[in-house]
């Protein structure tokens, strides 16, 4: 052992209590069985990974085209009834908010109900009354 | 050190170089498996995942491995590693279930010995910061020298003594009662 070991600059108590705690703390030295299921669960494990390299760019591309995909269909749709935008509320857009955009009939006629009829709920939830009356 | 495996042999052939990691695999199969047991506090199936783990994860990347360290210290780098990982997520799992439900770490299945205070050592291991439980239980409990724990952790070896000494110092406190009685003073480590 190199002299830098910081065991050797223990005191022996501190031995004495060190080597109690590895006697006490320690686990079941592996059987020959636990050895052979261990090596097969092992060699299965990395048969496996050999195969996976292959696989896993497509797993983690997949989610990723996917994402994209839906996020550039959401925002050319978005991009192609730029009225809508008055339509929402000013706050922060909510999931409603955004589920509204896809009811342009819904949010018109949300939008020009009466300030005195509609003005204690946000455009969001009247929007969504009536798409529950008109549905 | 690696005993027969080394860098030469890794950059061989396919077919060799599985035979050189096999080998590998056998030499450090029960150390490692012990090394985890303890990182993780005491349990044996999660113990074995993490060490297979780490020996698939040091397969996958032995095109990476150069040789600026031993394989042994590479591949343990890996399995202190894994071992982090496996307690921030059985740390997140628990804090996600309901305290009834919670799993907590069963380090008196398949060990001889008095289990009472082997859960006692587990808990009071716990209570080391990272840092501080992998130092003592690499150094003081596994026999790996100061600097190979630094070259493990990636910190100075200054670092990994005061670790060392605060651990000593915690452990010492929480578990006073084997400090008592009248044990020979033969050396330790690598139990």
């Amino acid at each position: 052992m190199p002299s830098s070991n910081e065991r050797e600059d223990l005191r022996p108590d501190e031995r004495r209590f060190i080597r109690r705690v590895a006697e006490h703390y320690t686990p079941q030295p592996l059987s020959a069985a636990r050895r052979a299921a261990f090596d097969q669960t092992l060699e299965e494990r990395l048969t496996d990974s050999a195969r996976s390299p292959f696989l896993r760019p497509a797993s983690i591309l997949i989610p990723i085209c996917a994402a994209l995909l839906l996020w550039f269909a959401l925002s050319s749709q978005q991009a192609s009834s730029p009225n809508l935008k008055v339509l929402t509320s000013p706050s922060a857009p909510t999931p409603l908010a955004q589920d509204t955009t896809f009811h342009p009939t819904l949010l018109a006629y949300a939008y020009y109900q009466s300030e005195a009829e509609t003005d204690f709920l946000p455009a969001e939830y009247i929007a969504l009354a009536d798409a529950f009356e008109l549905l | 050190m690696l005993v027969g495996v080394g860098i030469a042999e890794m950059e061989a052939l396919p077919a060799e170089r599985e035979e050189c990691f096999s080998a590998f695999v056998a030499l450090q199969r029960d150390r490692a498996m012990r090394l985890a047991w303890r990182l993780v506090g005491g349990d044996e199936a999660a113990a074995e995942d993490v060490t297979q783990e780490a020996f698939v994860r040091a397969y996958q990347a032995l095109d990476r491995f150069r040789g600026e360290a031993s394989l042994e210290t590479w591949f343990y780098r890996i399995l202190v590693r894994q071992a982090q990982n496996y307690r921030r997520w059985r740390a997140v799992r628990t804090l996600w279930q309901r305290e009834g439900e919670a799993e907590p770490a069963d380090p008196t299945s398949a060990v001889q010995g008095d289990p009472g205070l082997r859960r006692r050592i587990a808990q009071a291991l716990d209570q080391l910061s990272r840092r501080q439980r992998e130092a003592f239980v690499l150094v003081h409990l596994e026999g790996f020298t100061v600097q190979e724990c630094a070259d493990f952790l990636g910190k100075p070896s200054g670092t990994i003594k005061s670790h060392l000494h605060r651990a000593l110092v915690k452990l010492r406190a929480e578990l006073a009662d084997l400090n008592e009685g009248t044990g020979d003073a033969t050396e330790t480590g690598g139990v």
